[in-house]
């Protein structure tokens, strides 16, 4: 049990650290991108993507490696989302089958969610730059350092699960890959290493 | 045991794979090696028929149906900069260090020997088949000879469970194997199909109807096993291997009877 709970969890830390870099960026992005009623309708406007309070900006739409790189940025606004509300559907929707790291956190974050827990800090950060490079023209890979916060599992009370409580690392070595979907006009992970 | 980390990967001139921690100075990349049935379990929680290849080795070897990934490490440049082989962003990492994605490769038989890798259920299955295991006699009551109509009973008195502890690479294994069905060959046609070793009359639980002639019944006991490494986890050896016991020959009379004179 304390190993499976392990394992879940490293992966949740990293998602965890994701988030923390997201829920920042999210903060910019909900006040850079054009609310409804402010926004000119337009013929090329992109259907939205994402949840409603955390919609994937147009930066990250774009078949390049800035958009590649804003992709990224999102989908660990997402991991952090998820840490936060337990709630994952999102990171399949950005997610290809191959991304087994992606499939992982959110099928440990539905479990968790099914028994009640949720969780304190795990945050990882971004330290430095994300790298991309495009390695085709609709494929790219991107390489950046992160950092993991301490996190903690609470029950349905918020009292902390014993042997649940783990500490933090830093200087992850991570990187993705993301593969262009024309039909979402958005990015696609398909391989998130982390550490 | 669903993966291995490697420092070198390389094809050979016969184009299969070998994989070792000796690496050339500067080899740019790092390798993870997984076994199909490990990568599709961490995305469907489950594994696939396609999953489970028997890779061909030599003697001596061990070669894996394994899914190679590789991840560019970060190599010394010019000016105490760095780099990577194609060019990739080396970013703040130290010379050595992996940077970026793990990627992908092509499933292959590769040539794990070298990583020393804790022997598999399919290498154990093949020490499994080659263990002294015991052949089992066949016992029949009554003794010597038979009756028609007097049904023969057949039991088995050896060892139906054994104990190994073998070498293996410098692991040690521990293999437990059980006589798990016996297969009793009345030497008339008829086999007989149990999954307990019979025993002596009274208690008896095999028997066999003759009719009258000369015939040699025989005992095939198969057994199963299970293992352990180095004292860990026992686990189900993937098989089953069978032995031949000793055959007996034996008559089966018809009594006839005969009226006599009781005053004799």
């Amino acid at each position: 049990m304390t190993r499976r709970w392990a394992l879940r969890l490293s992966v949740c830390l990293v998602a965890g650290a994701a988030a923390l870099t997201g829920c920042s960026e999210k903060q910019e992005a909900n006040e850079s991108l054009p609310t409804t009623s402010s926004a000119e309708p337009s013929e090329d406007a992109l259907p939205p993507l994402g949840p409603q309070d955390l919609p994937m900006p147009d930066e990250a739409r774009t078949q390049d490696a800035a958009g590649a790189e804003a992709f990224v940025r999102y989908y660990f606004a997402l991991l952090n989302k998820s840490l936060t509300d337990m709630d994952p559907q999102h990171l399949r929707q950005f997610a290809e089958d191959g991304c087994d790291v992606c499939e992982r956190v959110a099928r440990e974050t539905e479990s968790d969610a099914a028994q009640g827990y949720t969780y304190r800090g795990g945050e990882l950060t971004v330290a430095g730059e994300v790298s991309v490079t495009m390695t085709g023209p609709a494929e790219a890979q991107s390489a950046f350092i992160a950092d993991q916060a301490p996190m903690t599992v609470l029950d349905r009370t918020g009292v902390p699960v014993p042997g649940l409580d783990f500490d933090g690392e830093e200087a992850l070595s991570s990187g993705t890959i993301t593969v262009w979907d024309p039909s979402l006009r958005s990015w696609q992970l398909t391989e998130l290493t982390l550490g | 045991m669903g993966s291995f980390t490697a420092a070198y990967l390389e094809q050979t001139p016969s184009g299969g794979w070998v994989a070792s921690n000796a690496a050339p100075a500067e080899h740019p990349f790092t390798y993870q090696l997984s076994h199909p049935c490990v990568v599709d379990d961490r995305e469907t929680g489950a594994c696939r028929g396609s999953d489970f290849f028997q890779c061909p080795a030599p003697p001596g070897r061990v070669v894996e149906d394994l899914i190679p990934e590789q991840r560019r490490l970060v190599l010394s440049g010019e000016g105490g900069a760095t780099r990577t082989i194609d060019g990739f962003p080396p970013g703040d990492v130290p010379v050595g260090s992996p940077v970026g994605p793990w990627i992908g490769g092509t499933r292959a038989c590769i040539d794990i020997t070298a990583l020393n890798p804790a022997p598999s259920p399919a290498e154990v299955f093949r020490y499994f088949q080659t263990l002294p295991l015991p052949q089992l006699p066949t016992k029949q009551q009554p003794p010597g000879n038979g009756l028609v109509g007097l049904p023969v009973i057949f039991f088995t008195d050896g060892p139906t469970t054994q104990t190994f502890t073998l070498d293996i690479r410098g692991f040690t294994v521990d293999i437990t194997a059980t006589a798990s069905s016996f297969t009793w060959h009345t030497g008339d046609g008829t086999d007989l199909i149990t999954t307990d070793p019979g025993a002596p009359y009274p208690d008896h639980t095999i028997s066999h109807d003759y009719a009258s002639g000369t015939y040699t019944a025989s005992l095939t006991t198969t057994w199963t096993a299970t293992f352990s490494i180095d004292g860990g986890l026992t686990v189900p050896v993937p098989g089953s291997t069978t032995t031949e016991g000793p055959p007996v020959t034996f008559d089966v009379l018809q009594a006839r009877p005969v009226l006599t004179n009781p005053f004799d």
